[in-house]
Order: C-alpha cells, then structure tokens, then sequence
C-alpha cells in the first residue's frame, strides 16, 4: 500500500472513529448523573484518537505533495482541513472551557464534513497550477480555518444557549421542521412540484472528449477525463418517503410551533413539580408534534433507503453528482435524530449544561476571536488576487460570499455592542452567520461557479 | 433674514442628528447582507463567463437592465447602500466622538473604598498586612511597573496610598481606526473605478499587439478607443510583444500546467522601452500599467528547426532552417538538391509532440512552385538517421519542434490601490486591537496595613478573575497577609 492510499485510509478512519464519538455523545446525553461525565469522557477520548489520525492523514498527505503543497488545496482537503479545524477548536474549549458537551454539537458537523469527504471521487495529491503557487495559499487558507472554525464553534455555543436560556423545546423542534422542510423542498427538484416525482442523479457521469459517457470511478482526473455531468432520473422507490416527509414535517413545524410548552427555566430544574406542572401544560399536543417530526425523520431514512435501492452496481452518490441531497439530507437527518434525543431527556441535558449566561460569553468570545481573522481572509484574498490577476475585488461568488459572511457577523457584533441585543437575538444571528458560511464555504463551490473552483485550470 | 437661516441650519443639524440613527445602520447592514447575493445567482456582465444577454429570455433581460441586475454591484441600489453607510458611518463617528474620546483619555481617577466594595466579588481581593506604608508603596510600584503600564501614584493620607494603572484603553475607539479605514478603502474604490481600468489581450508567440480589450474602464481612464475597433478595444500607446511563450506540464498529471511565463518587449514609438519575463503572481509594470499572465491557448500551430543535408557530404555541406507550420521554407542556393538542380523547398505540414511513442515528429511536403513533388514524409527528432533512408538527395534532421501557444495577458491600472491598501493594513490593525484588546484598569490601596485590590474591564470578564488572582498573589508575595485575613470567598460579601 503507498503513502497515498494509507493517508486516505487514516482519514477514512477517523471518520470512523468520529461517528464512535457521536454515538458516545449520544449516550451521555440520554444517561444522567455521573454517568454523562464518563460518556462525554469516553467520547472525548474517541475524539483525541480521530484527531491523532485525522492529522497524521493531513500530515502523510503534506509529505507527498512537499512543502510547497499544503494538504488544503482541492475539495478532498478543504473538507477535511476545514473539519480538522473544527475539531482543534472543539478539543480547546473542551480543556480550557470544561466543556465537554459542546462535542455533542460540534463533533455531528465535523463528521458530516468527513463524511462528504469521503463522497468527493477526487482524492489524488495533484499537483500545484500556477495560480495556487503562492504563500499566500498557505496564509489565506490558515486564516479561514481559524475565522470557518471559530465561528463553527460559536454556532455550536450558541445552539447551547439557545436550549439552555429556555427557548421553547416545541419552538426549536418547529424551527428545525421547517429547515429540515426547506432542506427536502431543494432536495427535491423541481420534477417534484410539477410531476410529483423525486428526481435526482442517480450518480455523476464524465463526458470524454469523444463524446461518450462513463461513470465516476472513486478516484479521478477531472481535467484528464472530461468534465462531470449530472442527469436527473426519476427514483420512484424514494417518491413516496419523499412526500410522507414533507407532509410529516410540515405537520411537525406547525403543531410544535403552535402549541409550545415553556420549559422549566435554569433554575427552577431542581424542583420537579414545576418540570411535570409545565408538562402537563400542554404536554400532549407537543407529544403530538414530536410525534410527527419522528415520523419526519423516519420518512427521510425510508428517502435514503429508497434511493440506496434504486442506485446499484457502479452508481453511486458523490458530492458533484447531488450536492442538495448529501449536504443538506444528512445534516437534516443527523439533527433531527439528535434534537428527538436530546427532547427526551431535555431537562436532563440541561442540567449538565453551564448556565446561559456563560454559553452565551463562549459563543461571543469566539465570534471576537474569529471576525478578525475572517478580515483577514478577505483581505489577503483580494492581495492575493491582485497578484494574480490584477484585480483586488472582482465580485466572483466566492469572495462575495466570504463578504456577505463578514456582514452576517459585522451585525452580531454590532448588535451585540451597539444594540446591547438579547442574549437569544444573539445565538439566532450566531447560526444564521453559521450557516451562511457553511455556504460559502461550499455551496458556492458545488452549487455556484467561480474563480475558485478548486482543481480547475 | 437670520431666522429664516438659523431654522435652515436647525433642519440641517436636525437631519444630521437623524443620518447617525443606529437604524439606518442596521437596515443598510440587512440591505448588503440580502442584496449582495443575487450578483451571485444571476450572471454578471464581466463577472461570469457567459453573457446574460445570450443566457436569458427577453423579458428577464429587459427587466433585468431596466433594475441593472446583471452588473449587480455597480447598480443605483447597491451603490446607493454603501454611499448611505458612509454618510452613515461618518455621523455617527462624528456625533460619538466626544463621548468615546473622555472614555479612552479620561485620566484615570482614585477610587474611595466604596468603588472597591462595588466590584464584582471575583475581581477583587482585600486582606491584612504587617508592611509599613513606605516599603509597601516601593515595593509595589517596583511590581507593576512596566513599559506598557503607568502606574499613577496618589498619596491619600499619612498612611494610606493608592496606585493605580490601566492597560489596553485605545481598545475603546479603535473601532473609530476601523470605521476611518473603511473610508479610506471606499475612497480608493471610487478612485480605482474612476480612473482604473482592466483589459486584456491574447497575443500568439512571436507577434506583438497594441490594443486592449477592456472589461472595466472608469469614466476618465485616459485611453483612446481604437479607430474602426471593437467598441471596448483600446490603444495604450505602445506595443507589447510577446517574444517567448512556454509552458511546463507535470510530467505524471498531462494536461495539468506547472508553470507558464511570457518574455515580453514593449516598444514604444519603435524604441524598446522594457522586456522582461512575467508568469503567474509575478506581474510587470510599465507607467501606469501593469501586466499579469493570466492563460494561455493553443493555436493548433508549432515551430520547427530543421537542418537540410546533402546526402553526399551531410558533414559538410548543410543548412539550418527555422519554420512553421504551413509556411514553406527555401534552402539557400549552395543546396540545390531538388530534381530540377533548384534550391529544395519544404513545407511543414503537420507536428506532433509525441508520434506513436517516438518522440517529436514533423510531416514534410517538398514543393515547387506551389505544388507538391513527391510524397510526404514523417521526420523523428529522436532519430536522426531516420530521414537517410528516404530515396533523395538530400535529407531533413529536425532539432526542434514546439508548440506555438498564445499568451493571455491581462493588464490593468488601479491608481486606487495604494489608498485602499493602506486602508486595509488600518482595517486589520484596528479590527485586531478593537476585538483582541480590553480596556482594564487595576487599583491598589492601602490604609494602615489594609490592602484593597480590584480590577475592571470592558469585556467579556471570562478569565480575567484569573489574572487578577495572579496580581493579587503577586502582591501578597511581599504584603504578606496577616492569617486569616484573607476571607474564605463563600464569606466575602459586600
């Protein structure tokens, strides 16, 4: 086995060893007392040991391409760069902030990054072109990582506050409806609204310059072998699951959003009959609600068993052939089998959790932290642009993107201190920053065009 | 008359009042963070590599230039909200002045021993000690003296003193660095896109071009249109040449390019003024414009050094000759080696990099008077023997075959850039100091052996408690607490 295939085989295996920590986060969140401490502690402990193979994977790989070559320069890499920042950021605040659940959170999205990693074919260590041959490759990627990861983790922080400041399980259940609604509504294609059928491409196809149509191997040449092409098929085993989970959770987002239940505040936990006072509220109707967004969720596992039936032999999902489905589906589905975790034993979780006031200081402290240096980014883009091109700001969708992300956090800042915005305002414009920079970070890549489209000449 | 004046100037005053609301900010903050994203889903003109008069229908196009969506960024909205933000920013930064400078340069004042009582209870630390007034007062000043704090002594009393000091209090209006920096920014931009320009030009090797083809020209860039030229051709007043053209492919990834460089010459009227080579991220620069290589194509076209010999004496008697495809080349008079006694003449008629495995090769046409004599023939650079088998009298041995590529320059003049940079080194400094830096402000006193220590700070006190232990320990290092004088901190209470 080469350097190369034993590299791909350490980072195919942290990703393992990642999914083992979800699950560990999964079952400290549903146990309770002493026994959350050793979950999140055997937890912790899969992550140090993902993290060790992550980056010797990262390192193997630094080593092939030589040091001009950092292991961050094609769609393969920025996942997994972008993840492995995440996880410094995670394993920090874990150690130095005594914040052992923020993992719950985090250690899902680092494995969704790793998970479309190994959805990318194009995994070789390709050389630099030209463009690319520059330091400042190396500053400007640096500088993202700490800006992408940094505020990855205020959005984690905030998604903590949120739940511990007492916002309405049933609000944040219907808010996750309705993303999860927003998520199938894309996923869809527009054949589902006008025929009824779910449409996707059951895997990507390269066109070769004679004309001819083969499927992706897992690892290709783009420019050798022609460009990916898409065609959209009919799934007609995915049709149904697809429409009873749209229906389901739009069940879901307008029960839950309708009838909410105030959940016991911080520190009213301790006594139990406000806990049962609260559920009696309105207990049922909100059962009623969590009822349907688990029928969401298994409608969506019954979508991907649909299409995992229609795909066969050599097809296969990649990140080119459907963006839409393998981004949004699996991280819709990922937190929605946690928030119905994490709704069953919510008071429990809580109690493990700091008080609101100090989520609410980490999620802060890391948006100070990462602003600057996502102006850095901007900045040693638009030089590193003017070297090249010699244009310092030209529009492209990926610098206007990484602009509009800087906006999203210039008004968190500016709410935060001009404002003196609510703590909650705050944590909802935290995520909404969060997931505009997961677009820019990739969306942009895969679903827009531009000058960065890594690989290409 | 002054009535009516003073109430124009009183309106005046009233709506610069209302231009600082913090309202404006945000709508304006919303408006960019919407607004910039259709120039991203839409095709722009000079942005994307089609044309959105080609890509959309006719009623979505005229709708379209009617809102100037298709040029998104240099639209009347989306001007419109960053000219808004800047009167805004300009203001607000004007009405706050006064306040934010008396909280950065206020001096520092003593507290009464109220104001310790006052501070949150994990910033502040008091206990007992034996240490006289004179030796504690030296001793601390001795501690905390350092270049980035001035510790401001004042004696309150024959046995009492106070020091005081304060570190980071610019962090206060360095967002005022920030706001400035912008402005300057935005003032290089307008400045770029009022006397900038960006172009450019694919020239073939060997041939030389004076006019560009630009994609962005402000309104006084200063360039002649080309006579009877495309309507965004421009001469720049000089020839560029491009002499050389190479470039290098990774040998294990074909197709993929691992450098490419032009040896540029520019002449102007006639003279050479300037030659050098440029390639990516190492631009070149002539008066005000600036050269960039940013692609290059083929042409479908190669160059070919040959050598004609005479089968007689190839030692001897031979000609080197230099080519292209298509063009034929004469042998000098001392070769006449053709059937008819005349000088031989060849045409190069097709190359390839790599002819089945064997190398370079080049496919010749003997011809005379613009017709073909006898058969074509494939001449192998790898093997120079190769053309002696051939039943003539003479034989053709290539020493060269290269592929002819155009170079794609791009240039530009962006008289803007050196006032935007600068605004840019302001933007990072200030955003760094404004965002990484607290203001704090650290009070010891003393009275009669009572030591009284806390600290303040702007932001964020996470983990500050900690460093304000650590000065507190410091200090208890030389006024040794009398026991039991520090209070357990369940018991320290206001």
């Amino acid at each position: 086995m080469s350097l190369h295939d034993l590299a791909i085989r350490f980072l195919n295996i942290s990703s393992f060893v990642y999914l083992a920590s979800c699950f560990a986060y999964i079952v400290s969140i549903a146990r309770t007392g002493k026994a959350i401490r050793t979950w999140s502690g055997i937890a912790a402990g899969l992550v140090a040991i993902g993290f060790l193979l992550h980056t010797s994977g990262l390192g193997m790989r630094w080593y092939i391409g030589g040091i001009s070559r950092p292991p961050w320069t094609n769609l393969y890499e920025s996942l997994i760069f972008f993840a492995w920042g995440v996880v410094v950021f995670q394993v920090y605040a874990q150690y130095k902030w005594k914040m052992p659940l923020v993992g719950a959170i985090s250690m899902p999205l680092v494995l969704i990054l790793m998970g479309m990693s190994v959805m990318t074919p194009n995994k070789l260590v390709e050389p630099l072109i030209p463009a690319l041959q520059s330091n400042w490759l190396k500053i400007h990627v640096v500088f993202g990582m700490l800006a992408y990861g940094g505020f990855t983790l205020s959005g984690c922080f905030a998604f903590l506050h949120l739940m511990r400041n007492g916002v309405s399980l049933s609000r944040i259940g219907s808010g996750l409806a309705m993303i999860a609604l927003l998520n199938l509504f894309i996923a869809g294609g527009r054949e589902a609204y006008t025929t009824g059928d779910f449409t996707m491409a059951k895997t990507a196809l390269r066109q070769l310059p004679d004309g001819t149509e083969i499927r992706t191997k897992d690892t290709y040449r783009e420019y050798e072998d022609g460009p990916v092409i898409t065609r959209m098929e009919k799934v007609s085993a995915a049709t149904v699951p697809f429409w009873a989970s749209v229906v389901l959770f739009l069940g879901a987002a307008v029960v839950l959003w309708t009838k909410r239940r105030r959940l016991p505040g911080a520190d009213s936990l301790v006594s139990p009959t406000t806990a049962a006072e609260a559920a009696a509220r309105g207990g049922d109707v909100e059962a009623l609600g969590l009822g349907l967004f688990a029928g969401g969720v298994l409608g969506l596992v019954a979508l991907f068993g649909g299409i995992g039936y229609a795909i066969h032999g050599s097809e296969t999902l990649t990140l080119q052939s459907n963006p839409y489905l393998t981004m949004l589906l699996m991280m819709t589905g990922f937190f929605c089998v946690m928030y119905l975790i994490i709704a069953r034993r919510f008071e429990k979780f809580l109690g493990a959790l700091p008080n609101a006031e100090r989520l609410d200081e980490l999620s802060y402290k890391l948006v100070l932290f990462a602003f600057p240096f996502q102006t850095l980014l901007l900045v040693t883009g638009a030089v590193w642009a003017y070297s090249a091109w010699g244009r310092s700001w030209g529009w492209d969708p990926k610098e206007t993107w990484a602009f509009i992300t800087w906006i999203a956090y210039l008004i968190y800042l500016h709410g935060k201190l001009l404002l003196r915005w609510r703590p909650n305002w705050l944590s909802v414009m935290s995520i909404v920053g969060f997931v505009i920079l997961v677009f820019a970070f990739l969306g942009v890549n895969l679903v827009l065009s531009g000058l960065h489209s890594y690989g290409a000449a | 008359m002054g009535n009516v004046q003073s109430a124009f100037w009183e309106r005046v005053d009233r709506l610069w009042v209302a231009l600082a609301s913090v309202k404006i900010t945000f709508v304006v903050f919303f408006g960019l963070l919407l607004l910039s994203i259709p120039g991203t889903v839409i095709l722009q003109y000079n942005i994307s590599s089609v044309d959105p008069g080609v890509q959309y229908q006719y009623d979505f196009w005229r709708f379209g230039q009617i809102f100037q969506l298709f040029t998104s960024y240099h639209s009347f909205w989306y001007v419109g909200l960053i000219a808004i933000l800047a009167i805004n920013l300009i203001a607000c930064s004007e009405q706050r002045w006064p306040q934010m400078w008396r909280l950065a340069s206020a001096k520092p004042v003593a507290w009464a021993r109220e104001t310790f009582l006052q501070q949150a209870s994990d910033l502040r630390h008091t206990w007992q000690t034996q240490v006289g007034k004179d030796e504690a007062l030296r001793s601390v000043l001795a501690a905390v003296r350092s270049p980035l704090a001035k510790p401001v002594v004042v004696e309150e009393g024959p046995d009492s003193f106070q020091v005081f000091w304060q570190t980071g209090r610019w962090s206060r209006i360095a967002n005022y660095l920030v706001h400035t920096s912008l402005l300057v920014i935005f003032a290089g931009a307008i400045l770029s896109s009022l006397y900038g320009f960006e172009g450019a030009a694919n020239i073939p090797e060997g041939q030389a071009v004076d006019t560009f083809l630009l994609f962005k020209e402000g309104k006084a860039s200063g360039l002649e249109p080309t006579p009877e030229g495309l309507l965004n051709e421009r001469l720049i007043g000089f020839r560029v040449e491009a002499e050389r053209f190479d470039v290098k492919f990774y040998p294990d990834f074909p197709g993929r390019p691992a450098d490419f460089v032009s040896k540029l010459n520019l002449y102007e009227n006639g003279e050479l003024v300037k030659s050098g080579e440029i390639r990516v991220n190492t631009p070149m620069t002539y008066k005000n414009f600036t050269f960039y290589q940013a692609s290059y194509g083929r042409m479908g076209d190669y160059k070919v050094k040959l050598r004609l010999l005479d089968r007689r004496d190839p030692l001897n008697r031979q000609a080197s000759l230099e080519g292209r495809l298509g063009v034929a080349v004469t042998a000098p008079d001392t070769l006449t080696l053709s059937k008819d006694k005349s000088p031989v003449k060849l045409v190069a008629l097709q190359a390839a990099d790599n002819l089945q495995g064997l190398g370079p090769g080049v496919l010749f046409q003997e011809v005379k008077d613009d017709r073909p004599v006898g058969e074509a023939f494939w001449v192998l650079q790898r093997f120079p023997q190769f053309d002696f088998r051939r039943d003539a009298p003479y034989a053709v041995v290539v020493d060269e075959v290269r592929e002819v590529f155009f170079t794609g320059l791009q240039v530009g003049n962006d008289p803007g850039a050196p006032i935007y940079w600068f605004g840019c080194v302001g933007l990072l400094l200030g955003t760094f100091y404004a965002l990484f830096v607290t203001h704090k402000k650290y009070h010891l006193r003393y009275e009669r052996g009572q030591v009284d220590f806390a600290a303040t700070i702007h932001r964020l006190p996470m983990g500050f408690e900690k460093r304000v232990a650590r000065w507190a320990q410091t200090f208890q290092n030389f006024l040794k607490p009398t026991p039991g004088s520090i209070p357990a901190p369940s018991g320290e209470n206001a």
